[in-house]
């Protein structure tokens, strides 16, 4: 599968930074952007524990989240487990989570430090 | 631009429609509001479809076209509009232009969606695709999932608890019991949802903090309305029910993206624009339909509207000024989450809800003094909304 969500980018214009990847800035409409790279630990925002899952998800329950990595950018990932607090430190792993028609599906996944609360 | 009026409004019942395929559906909606208008069908000269789902869940596209044969409107243009789970009031936003340009006289709006013919997890997944590919759907999130996510930031942020949440169910599930277009005809208790030791049987959690009794159910169902110009309303007997303003925003497609997730900005801004080209305020409006897919919303959205101020919805349900006898009704229909959500019809279900109000036509659910409407047909997550403002017209 294509992987189009492992970058983060700065607009070169406003400085503003745009996660997932557009064409244009929100910011100022500029199009030039450079790479940002992302932080290896993040801060959990928000989260919830899905039960009723889609079509294709073979899990009992999902804890899914946003976190603001320590540069500032957010976004949305899969958490280890189910036991989290908001506010908690997260350590960042970028790795393979699920299966989609065939292909592996590259993500981020949250794993909670444990002293972080 | 001329004054565009509602002519006709029909339904079918909203739930599990079994019998009937998507165009079933959508015609069933179309003749009962061509008939409630008391119109020549030959005069209708446009058809605008609202639906998401048709071809991933139905595997039929081109329903516009579909349906304009089978209810004999050819040679009527016609149009298919899918805007997520706002279809319904984008679809009305556009024949309402229409009307308003002058380029037709009489249109027909019809939303609809036959969901349950599908199971459960693939309805699910449905929906979810309306999320970012790359940056949401692929995690398995679902539409309760970022209604959980956002519950958890708003619940804390303006001091909501899961009892403020079950107010908002057990008040549009009463509702829902007067009205008999309603998916979901069932009384709830407190005791039941929330209080007993079986609560947790009865309301189990679909995604935190949100549970079964927080959610609108998935749903069949279709809504229809005829547009005209004001001027020729009394042509036909009917009482006027302007549609006297509109209003649509977008936001960012992913919910992490912005700067306060509990902001739901397209919300203020397409309220805003309807008020504005209404020529009112919010204090104007005499009952809102909001969209309550997740309880949750109907408090973001009566918040985000201007109805009330951020937190102070609480009180309101406290006091019952929210309840169909109150000082201003919210979901008198019941709500997506009693009525039920086909996602496609959902918009158009909202405008006829509010114009059986406004002319005095909401059977044991009718509200008292209904002057001004307003109707919040939420897309995405928030990322593209459609309010609409209906004014009886003396």
């Amino acid at each position: 599968m294509k992987i189009k969500n492992k970058k983060a980018y700065k607009c070169i214009n406003c400085g503003r930074v745009t996660y997932p990847k557009r064409v244009a800035c929100l910011g100022c409409r500029g199009r030039e952007f450079e790479e940002v790279q992302f932080t290896p630990e993040c801060t959990l925002l928000t989260f919830s524990q899905i039960f009723q899952l889609p079509w294709g998800v073979n899990e009992r329950f999902l804890t899914i989240g946003i976190c603001q990595f320590d540069n500032g950018i957010k976004a949305m990932g899969r958490i280890t487990t189910p036991d989290v607090k908001k506010g908690m430190r997260m350590k960042v792993h970028w790795q393979i989570f699920r299966e989609m028609a065939g292909e592996d599906v590259w993500g981020w996944v949250f794993e909670p430090i444990p002293s972080s609360l | 631009m001329r004054n565009v009026a509602i002519l006709g409004v029909g339904m079918t019942h909203f739930g599990r429609l079994e019998d009937d395929d998507i165009i079933d559906i959508l015609s069933s909606a179309s003749i009962r509001a061509i008939d409630d208008a008391g119109i020549d069908s030959k005069e209708i000269q446009a058809i605008y479809v609202a639906n998401m789902g048709a071809g991933i869940m139905n595997h039929q596209t081109a329903i516009a076209s579909a349906l304009a044969d089978n209810i004999a409107l050819l040679p009527a243009a016609a149009d298919t509009i899918e805007n997520g789970p706002a279809s319904g009031a984008s679809a009305i936003k556009n024949g309402v232009l229409a009307v308003a340009s002058g380029y037709f006289d009489f249109v027909l709006v019809v939303g609809g969606e036959k969901m349950r013919g599908v199971s459960g997890w693939r309805a699910t997944d449905f929906v979810a695709t309306l999320t970012h590919p790359y940056a949401e759907y692929i995690y398995g999130v679902t539409l309760p999932g970022m209604a959980g996510m956002f519950a958890n930031l708003y619940m804390e942020k303006y001091g909501y608890t899961q009892r403020h949440l079950a107010m908002v169910a057990i008040k549009n599930h009463r509702n829902g019991m007067l009205n008999p277009y309603a998916h979901v005809q069932m009384d709830i208790t407190m005791e039941g949802i929330l209080d007993s030791p079986h609560s947790v049987v009865n309301n189990s959690p679909v995604a935190t903090p949100l549970n079964l009794f927080d959610c609108c159910p998935v749903t069949d169902g279709g809504a229809a309305v005829i547009l005209c110009p004001e001027e020729r309303v009394r042509e036909f007997g009917k009482p006027i029910v302007r549609v006297a303003g509109f209003g649509q925003a977008t936001d960012t497609h992913t919910l992490a993206e912005r700067d306060d997730p509990t902001d739901l900005k397209a919300v203020t801004l397409a309220c805003k624009q309807a008020y504005e080209r209404a020529g009112i305020t919010p204090q104007d409006i005499s009952f809102a339909e909001l969209h309550d897919a997740f309880t949750i919303l109907e408090i973001a959205e009566a918040e985000h509207s201007g109805l009330f101020e951020k937190g102070e919805y609480k009180k309101a349900l406290e006091a019952g000024e929210v309840e169909i006898t109150g000082r201003l009704p919210i979901n008198p229909s019941g709500g997506l989450k009693s009525r039920g959500h086909p996602v496609g019809a959902t918009g158009v279900a909202q405008v006829v809800e509010a114009t059986l109000q406004l002319r005095g036509e909401g059977g044991l659910r009718q509200i008292r003094n209904a002057e001004i409407g307003l109707t919040v047909n939420f897309g995405g997550f928030g990322n593209n909304v459609v309010a609409l403002v209906l004014r009886r017209v003396s």
